[in-house]
This record gives structure tokens, C-alpha cells and sequence, in this order.
């Protein structure tokens, strides 16, 4: 099953990464601005979690309501602990992009209504890929994304995909 | 009633149209809003869902029950919102959530309206929102928005009510008023037309304003044309009144004329009647000149008979006519009447009978004289148009209806006559002055036709009328009815005809006339009487005489040359009082003019009676005696006196014409009168005895003698006198007896005087004999003379009869041929007739008329 899966999801992949190149080269010229790290986004992107985990796989539904405060227990019934990038970065706008389909502005509205509840608990903001990477190593029920360009370096820091999405 | 504009009629009703309007319109609308209302809290409901529907997503996706709270109390903290229920389904990842709210204000729910709630980041249903709206909302929503509605909608009624108005009172209104204003100053026939500005014209107060100033050119000319013809009338009636003014001149003229002419002629009558009766009275003439003098003599009253009825139709016509009322004795009236008037019938063969049925009062208040003027003038009238039969004076008391009756006043004199009679259609005509039926009846009878006249006019001063019945040929009934008021006053008696020529003492006279005649005429009667008479021609003369030497009396004609009678009255009087020598010399006035001014004017110069001309000489010496034997006697009932003395019928003592008709041969009249005087020489003193012993049946049969023997003899005055006498004695009151006997006892004495005095016998004696020198020859033309003459008479030709007579007169020489002139003369054909044929028959000529 996993290999069809993986099957799947190269081929999946293989098309995304060359509309990815593409979007890329037209996008190139206006976005000159960004950031070097920022260039290794093909649009992939990495739910990763503690290696030592026992969840291996977690649905996009689950990833979403985790992240967006629906849901604050791992299917393990422990409490989840989500970090996020900066709120400003492009990594953070994509990922909830690719999660939900809404555009950031939508997410931050949402969060704003739940901040102004009184009742919010958005996920950390971490500075960077790196201090994310490190968060989620420490923690066994901690939950984060990255860049797919970070999956080389997963299992170095301790870390494992329990989700790949593709950006749409 | 209270001027109003038509403007506000028209502002009111608009008013009222449009409450009503905006009543019906606000239920109506109240009605549409109110659904509309609901509508819309529905879309405001689901709108307010929409707008909280993040937040409650927000808040079931993430099962922030805090969030979820807020979301409910947003909702709640709209009006427009009853309730609120929040429902959050709970799946693996959520517990879910149920939340629900009320609004604090209370109110009504409506039907729920249930939204669905999503995942904010999927297509994944959490929950649902349900929301009632408010009903409580729903109808204040609708109310407010009806009010206001309502309100708008009457503002704007209104507005355009005012406005409407105001437009009315523009186009309207003001535009009447303004031609209101105009027409008040328009006067019918002026130039003036009503004026209107030029956008008015078109329209309908245009075609009105129009219209009038067509109706005001209308009435103008209307008003020229009555113009016009009130011009034309005013002429006419100018016209019209000169006419009326130059006949009323003409009648004025006439009447003036009338008067004047009677006045004229009256004065010669004076000297014609006094003379003649001067000639008849002298003893010596022969028998015929008597006869001529006697026809004279009645021609002459005749004539002024004549004068006087002129005169008083002049007078009524004039309306100078008045009545003079006293009271007097109306049967004495009646009987003095009946008896004056007996010997003219029995001279027709007729018979005239008096009735009066009623008891009569002692005495009434009325003009005696005028009354006495009409029964005469009517019952002569009936004689007259009488050939045979009779004719009565009915006298009875009738009720204001006109049937007989016992009381009030008023009286009904009818003289009925079996005479002539008037056609009917003629009957009118009979009271026009100067008309007879016929002229043809003037030829036959006589008359001027005013006698009815007069008594017509008469009638009607005393207040009544004058009416007549008649049949043709079967006699007239004359009658009229006046009201007589009875009265305590005892009667005066009436002027007896006493000729007083025996005077106590011989009296100096002055007599002033200008007319030598009437000087003449009174100086005779005068010295007769055993004055002594002076003369003088004018006022200024008069009073040079009385100065010379006082007289006992003065008689003074008024109308005199160089000093008339009333200056010289003046003259005398005050001469007199400066010298103061008979202080109380009588003057007694002579005036043909018996107008009342004129008698005012005599007693206001100083005068002490006046004698009205032509003399009435028994009148004339009575006044003499009264004034010579009371000086200071001053003037009584004057107007009385007077028209006694002018419409009187002086009686003649012996009356020659009417005596030798019914005789025939005077010889024998003469004998019969003689034998009389013989009977009757001792009368008196019997009449005294039987009177002194109060014999009443004696006296009576001795007056009833004499009365007879008078009536017979035609000695009118003694007969009348008797008549007097004899009813004051059947009376048998001695006082009037006295006062009658007095008069009856002068006059018989008188009677006999005169009689003396005439011859035996006529002094030549051929009446009844055909001259003897006649030849045969001369008695046939004689005869066929005659025979024209009758003829003549038949056909009522008067020249060709008198021609005829004319011719006879060649022949014989007869008193009657005198008499039958006289008769053509009064065109008295069938009176010359009876002669004619007599005096054929005397001359035994065989006469045969065709």
C-alpha cells in the first residue's frame, strides 16, 4: 500500500515540482525579494513530528483541525503542541494554503476572532526552520511543518513526516 | 347670508376629499407596510446571520463557547432579533456545543429561519445557527413607516389642496371679483363695458363678460328707444294738455258767455214784464190789445223761464251752484205743488194726484227751493208728454236697499206719467242739456230740454240721482231718492204773495238806474203806490241828491257808469256819518247778478237789502216795507231770498190765456167773473165770522168755494192762496190760519178790485160770426186758406202754417187767429189744431184735411 502510495505521490510530486518550475520561472523576475531558503519551496510541504512518536501517519483533516485549534489531543489523547513560522514568512502563508485552501489573510482573520475570544491558543511562532526542527525534537507531542526541501535532514534531527502535502 | 369665496367652498370640500383619502390610504397602507415590514426583518434576520455567520463558525469549528456567546449576543443586541440557538455537532474532534439567548427586550417570535454553519476552511457542516426575527419589531417598524406615510401623504394632500385653491382663487375668484367691481360702476345706458386682461378671454368667464356687454349694448338701446317714445309721449301729452287746456278755456267761455248773456238779457226782461204788466193792470184797454198785451205777457215769463234755466245750467257747469239748507215744511211743499201744478194738468184734461203715503215730520232741513225746482220742472215735463190720463207724485219713505220702509231718511219722489214715454235707448240722452228725444218732439211739444237737465244736476248736489223707467207709449216714471234729515226747527213760513200796494205812509225815493226803462218801470209801480219818487242816473248823481235832501229809502242799481252802486253806497254812508243827519237812510240794492259774491259785496258796502232784476214787484214792495219800517234791519238768508225770487213762478193774479182756453168766448169769461166778484163781495166778513166763532166745517166750505170758483176762473193766485188756506184749516191750527188768512183776505180783495175794474162786456162783439160782407167767393178762399193751414199744422210746418194763417187773416178778423199764431209760434201744433178747428167750426167753413 505504501508503495502505490509512494508511486502516487512521485507522480503526484513529478507534476507538481515541474508546474512548481514553472510558476517558478514566471514568478522569479517580481519575487527577486525573497529570501535564499525560500527558494528550495517546490510547494511540498512536511508535517513533521518527534521521531519517537507513535503516530505515523495523520490525516490532512486531523493536521488541519490540529493546527487550527479544533482539535488540541493527538489521536493518542495527548495534548499537542503546534509551532508555526513566522507570521509574516511565506512558508507559514503557503503551508495553510496548501492545508486548507484559504489564503493567509483568512487564517489570520480567523485566529483574530479566536484571539479576541480571549480563549486562542495559536501555535508557537518559531523564528525559523531550524528553531522549529529543534522545538519538535524536544518535544514527543509536538506537531510542525516544513519546507519538503527539509526531508533530507528529518530523520538527522530526530524528526519524522507523519503528512506530505502538495501544494495545489 | 354670509358672503363666502368660492375659493374656500371649493378649499372645504377639497379638505374633505382628501382626509378621507388619506384615512383610506393610511389603513391600506398600514396593511402593505406591515407585510413589508415582516419581509424585511426576514431579510435583515438572515443578513445579520450572514454577518455573524464567520464569527459562529469560528466559534463551532473551534468550539469556543465564549466566541460562540458573542456571536448569539450580536445577534441579540439587534432589535430585529426574538431568539438565538447555536448548535455545534460533535464529531470525534469536537465535543460539540449547544448555546441559545432571548432578546432582553422582550417581544414576540416568528418563524425561525436556521442557517447551516461550515468549517471556516472546509465544506464540512459543524452546526447550525437558528434566529427568530422580532414580531414586536416588525409591527413598531411597520407603524412608524405607516405614521409616517400618513403624514407625508397628508402633507402633500394638503399642499396640493392650498395649491389648488390658490389656483382657483387666481383663475376664478379674483377674475369675478374684478368684473364685480367693474359692473358696480356700470350704469344702464352708459358707455362703460366690463374689461378683462387678455388670457381671461378664452375662457368662460370671457364668454360671460362677453355676453353682459352684449346685454348693456342691448339695454342701451332699449333705453334709446324708450327714450324716443317718452320724448314722443311728452309731446303728445303736451299736446294733449293744450287741448284739454283750450277746450276747458272754450267751456269756461262758454259757461262765462251763458252767464253773461242771460245777465244781459234779464235787464231788458226787467222792463218788458214790469210794463206789460203795468199795460194789463190799466183799466181802460180795449179787449184786444189785452189779448196781445196777455200773449206778450206770457211769451216774455216764457222767455224768462228760459233765462233762468240757462243761467242755472251755466251755474252747475260752473259748479258756482250751492244749496242753500234750512228747514221747511215738506207736505206744505207737496201741496203747494200739487196745487200749482193741478191747473196746468186739468188745462191738459189731466189729472195730477200727490201720494204720500208716509206721516211727514213738521219740518226738515234741505234747499226747499231747489227741491221745489225739481218736482216742478219734472211734473211740468210730465204734463207736457201727457195727452190724457194722469199723472202722480209719489212721495214714500224708502230703507238704504231701496224697499219701503218706516224709518231713516231717505225719500223716493216719483212722478209717473201715462204719457209719450222714451224709447229706451234713448233715455240716456234725455239728461244731456239742450237734448230732446227727438228734434221731431221739439217741433210737437216745445221746450229746451233743460228743465231734466237741471233737475238732474240739482238731484245730484242734494246727493241722490236721478233715474227714469219708461215704455214707449205706455208714460215715463221719473224718480230719484235724496235724503231729507227731520228737525225740531219750526219751519218760516213761505213768502206769501201778498202785493202790499197800500203803504201806511207815502215815502220819498230815490231811484238810481242807469237804464232809463227799469227807472221808468219802478217809478210807475211806485207812484201808484203813493211814493214820491226822485231819479238819478249815476252813483255820482245819487249822491249830489242825497246830499240836497234826505230820502226815506234809496234804491241803487250796482252796475251804473262814472260811480257805480257801491262806491256810491260809500259815498252816501260816510257823507252821512260827517254831517250826521239821518244816520239810518235805507239803501236797498238792484242787481241783475244774484251771485253770492255780489250779495257779500252789497252788505259789506253798507247796504241794507237788494232786489234781484227783473222785478218781482210783490217782492219788491215787501223788501220796501221791511226795510222802511226796521231800519236797522240788516240782510237774512240772502242766497234764500234770492233764488225764491228768480226760479219762483210768479203767479198772475188773473191768468187771461189759460181762462179764455177753457172758456172760449171771452164775453162769457168776463160774466162768469163778474159773477164771481157779485157772490163773493160779502166772503170775507163771513170767512171772518166763521174763523172768530172757530166753525171749522163753515170755514172749510167757504175757502173749498172760493178755492174752486178760482181754480175755474183761472185766478191763479187767489186759487193758490186758497189752497193754503184751506189746508191750514183742515189742520185746524189758528195760528197758521191766522197767518194764511192774512195773505188769502189781501189777495181776494185784490181779485175783486181787479175785476171791478174790467168792462162788462168786450166792446165789440163778433166772435161766433162770419162777417157779413163776406161773398161766397171770399168764404170758399177763406176756407181753402184754412184747410192749408190744418195741413200745414199736420205735417208740423211751421212757415207754410203761418203763411196760411197770414193769408186767413185777410179775410176774417178773429181773436182766435191771434191765439193760433201765438200757438205756431211756440210750434204748438196740436194746440193749433183744436183752434183751427174750432174757429172753422164758429165760422160754419167745411174744411176736409188729407
Amino acid at each position: 500500500m505504501m508503495t502505490i502510495q509512494a508511486s502516487v505521490q512521485r507522480t503526484v510530486l513529478a507534476k507538481l515540482f515541474f508546474l512548481g518550475l514553472l510558476l517558478l520561472g514566471l514568478l522569479l523576475p517580481a519575487g527577486s525579494h525573497l529570501q535564499a531558503d525560500e527558494f528550495n519551496n517546490d510547494g511540498s510541504w512536511l508535517v513533521v513530528m518527534h521521531l519517537d512518536s507513535d503516530l505515523t501517519t495523520l490525516s490532512q483533516k486531523q493536521v488541519m483541525s490540529l493546527f487550527l485549534g479544533r482539535a488540541q489531543f493527538l489521536p493518542g489523547g495527548s495534548r499537542v503542541k503546534t509551532f508555526d513560522f513566522p507570521v509574516d514568512s511565506v512558508f507559514r502563508a503557503n503551508f495553510y494554503h496548501a492545508l486548507t485552501g484559504k489564503n493567509i489573510a483568512d487564517i489570520d482573520a480567523y485566529w483574530a476572532r479566536l484571539r479576541y475570544s480571549g480563549r486562542a491558543s495559536p501555535p508557537q511562532v518559531l523564528e525559523d526552520g531550524e528553531a522549529i526542527m529543534k522545538k519538535v525534537s524536544e518535544h514527543k507531542t509536538a506537531l510542525a511543518y516544513l519546507p519538503s526541501a527539509f526531508e533530507h535532514s528529518l530523520a538527522d534531527k530526530g524528526l519524522k513526516a507523519v503528512l506530505t502535502m502538495r501544494n495545489p | 347670508m354670509r358672503f363666502r369665496h368660492l375659493q374656500h367652498y371649493i378649499m372645504a370640500i377639497m379638505l374633505g376629499c382628501a382626509l378621507l383619502l388619506s384615512l383610506i390610504f393610511g389603513v391600506i397602507a398600514y396593511h402593505l407596510i406591515q407585510r413589508q415590514a415582516l419581509d424585511q426583518s426576514v431579510e435583515l434576520t438572515t443578513n445579520l446571520i450572514w454577518a455573524v455567520n464567520a464569527t459562529a463558525s469560528a466559534a463551532v469549528f473551534s468550539g469556543n463557547e465564549t466566541l460562540g456567546r458573542d456571536a448569539i449576543d450580536g445577534l441579540l443586541g439587534n432589535e430585529a432579533v426574538y431568539s438565538v440557538r447555536l448548535v455545534g455537532f460533535a464529531d470525534e474532534q469536537s465535543k460539540g456545543m449547544t448555546l441559545s439567548g432571548l432578546n432582553k427586550a422582550g417581544g414576540e417570535g416568528l418563524d425561525t429561519i436556521t442557517v447551516a454553519l461550515k468549517s471556516p476552511f472546509d465544506e464540512q457542516q459543524l452546526g447550525e445557527l437558528s434566529v427568530q426575527p422580532n414580531a414586536d419589531w416588525v409591527k413598531r417598524n411597520a407603524m412608524d413607516s405607516a405614521v409616517n406615510m400618513i403624514v407625508s401623504l397628508i402633507v402633500v394632500i394638503f399642499s396640493a389642496c392650498l395649491l389648488t385653491a390658490q389656483l382657483l382663487k387666481w383663475l376664478l375668484s379674483k377674475p369675478l371679483v374684478k368684473v364685480v367691481n367693474q359692473l358696480q360702476g356700470i350704469k344702464p345706458g352708459g358707455e362703460e363695458r366690463l374689461n378683462l386682461p387678455q388670457h381671461l378671454k378664452s375662457n368662460e368667464i370671457g364668454l360671460l363678460v362677453a355676453e353682459f356687454n352684449t346685454m348693456l349694448d342691448r339695454i342701451k338701446q332699449a333705453i334709446l328707444v324708450e327714450r324716443d317714445l317718452r320724448q314722443g309721449m311728452e309731446v303728445v301729452q303736451a299736446n294733449l294738455e293744450k287741448a284739454k287746456e283750450v277746450a276747458e278755456h272754450a267751456t269756461q267761455a262758454k259757461s262765462n258767455f251763458l252767464a253773461t248773456m242771460s245777465h244781459e238779457i234779464r235787464t231788458p226782461m226787467n222792463s218788458i214784464l214790469g210794463f206789460l204788466e203795468l199795460a194789463l193792470e190799466a183799466p181802460h184797454s180795449d179787449k184786444e190789445t189785452r189779448r196781445h198785451l196777455q200773449i206778450a205777457n206770457t211769451s216774455a215769463k216764457f222767455l224768462l223761464q228760459l233765462i233762468n234755466d240757462i243761467l242755472d245750467v251755466s251755474k252747475i257747469e260752473s259748479g258756482k251752484l250751492e244749496l242753500d239748507k234750512h228747514s221747511f215744511d215738506l207736505a206744505a211743499l207737496l201741496a203747494e205743488i200739487r196745487d200749482l201744478m193741478e191747473i196746468k194738468a186739468r188745462e191738459s184734461g189731466l189729472q195730477l194726484n200727490l201720494h204720500c203715503t208716509e206721516p211727514l215730520a213738521a219740518s226738515y232741513i234741505a234747499d226747499p227751493y231747489r227741491l221745489r225746482q225739481i218736482l216742478i220742472n219734472l211734473v211740468g215735463n210730465a204734463i207736457k208728454f201727457t195727452a190724457k190720463g194722469s199723472v202722480d207724485i209719489v212721495v214714500k219713505r224708502i230703507s238704504n236697499n231701496g224697499r219701503t220702509s218706516h224709518h231713516g231718511n231717505c225719500y223716493e219722489f216719483s212722478i209717473n206719467d201715462t204719457g209719450i214715454g222714451i224709447a229706451q235707448d234713448k233715455i240716456a240722452q234725455i239728461l244731456q242739456p239742450f237734448t230732446q228725444v227727438d228734434a221731431s218732439i221739439t217741433r210737437q211739444f216745445g221746450g229746451t230740454g233743460l228743465g231734466t237737465t237741471i233737475s238732474a244736476e240739482l238731484v245730484q248736489l242734494m246727493g241722490g240721482e236721478l233715474q227714469i223707467q219708461s215704455t214707449l207709449g205706455k208714460g215715463s216714471r221719473f224718480y230719484f231718492r235724496i235724503e231729507l234729515e227731520p228737525t225740531t226747527q219750526v219751519a218760516p213760513i213761505e213768502n206769501q204773495s201778498n202785493i202790499g200796494y197800500q203803504q201806511s205812509k207815502a215815502l220819498h225815493i230815490l231811484l238810481v238806474d242807469d237804464v232809463m226803462e227799469n227807472i221808468l218801470l219802478a217809478k210807475i209801480h211806485l207812484e201808484k203806490a203813493g211814493h214820491s219818487v226822485e231819479m238819478a242816473q249815476n252813483g255820482l248823481e245819487a249822491v249830489a241828491a242825497t246830499l240836497a235832501q234826505p230820502f226815506d229809502l234809496v234804491l241803487m242799481d250796482i252796475q251804473m257808469p262814472e260811480m257805480d252802486g257801491y262806491d256810491a253806497t260809500r259815498a252816501i254812508r260816510q257823507q252821512a256819518e260827517h254831517q250826521g243827519h239821518n244816520r239810518t237812510m235805507p239803501i236797498v240794492a238792484m242787481t241783475a247778478n244774484a251771485m253770492k259774491e255780489v250779495i257779500t259785496e252789497v252788505t259789506a258796502a253798507g247796504m241794507d237789502e237788494f232786489i234781484v232784476k227783473p222785478i218781482d214787484f210783490s217782492h219788491f214792495f215787501e223788501t220796501i216795507n221791511k226795510v222802511t219800517k226796521n231800519n236797522t234791519s240788516v240782510v237774512q238768508r240772502p242766497t234764500g231770498a234770492i233764488e225764491t225770487s228768480m226760479t219762483q213762478v210768479v203767479l198772475p193774479l188773473i191768468d187771461f190765456d189759460a181762462g179764455l182756453i177753457s172758456w172760449l168766448d171771452e164775453n162769457a169769461f168776463y160774466t162768469a167773473l163778474h159773477g164771481f166778484a157779485d157772490r163773493n163781495q160779502e166772503t170775507i166778513s163771513e170767512l171772518c165770522a166763521s174763523i172768530g166763532v172757530g166753525d171749522v166745517k163753515q170755514t172749510d166750505a167757504l175757502v173749498h168755494k172760493v178755492k174752486g170758483a178760482a181754480g175755474n176762473l183761472r185766478l191763479k193766485r187767489l186759487y193758490h192762496s186758497s189752497c193754503q188756506l184751506e189746508t191750514s184749516v183742515n189742520k185746524g191750527q189758528s195760528d197758521t190760519i191766522n197767518a194764511a188768512l192774512k195773505p188769502f183776505v189781501q189777495i181776494l180783495t185784490e181779485t175783486l178790485e181787479v175785476i171791478g175794474n174790467l168792462p162788462l162786456t168786450t166792446v165789440e162783439n163778433n166772435t161766433g160770426t162770419r162777417p157779413e160782407s163776406m161773398t161766397a167767393e171770399q168764404l170758399e178762399q177763406c176756407a181753402q186758406c184754412l184747410t192749408a193751414a190744418l195741413d200745414a199744422c199736420e205735417r208740423h210746418d211751421p212757415d207754410a202754417a203761418e203763411a196760411a194763417a197770414e193769408r186767413l187773416a185777410e179775410y176774417i178778423d178773429h181773436d182766435q187767429l191771434l191765439e193760433i199764431n201765438h200757438k205756431l209760434q211756440q210750434f204748438d201744433f196740436d194746440a193749433a189744431l183744436v183752434s183751427l178747428n174750432q174757429l172753422a167750426e164758429t165760422l160754419a167753413l167745411q174744411v176736409s184735411t188729407s
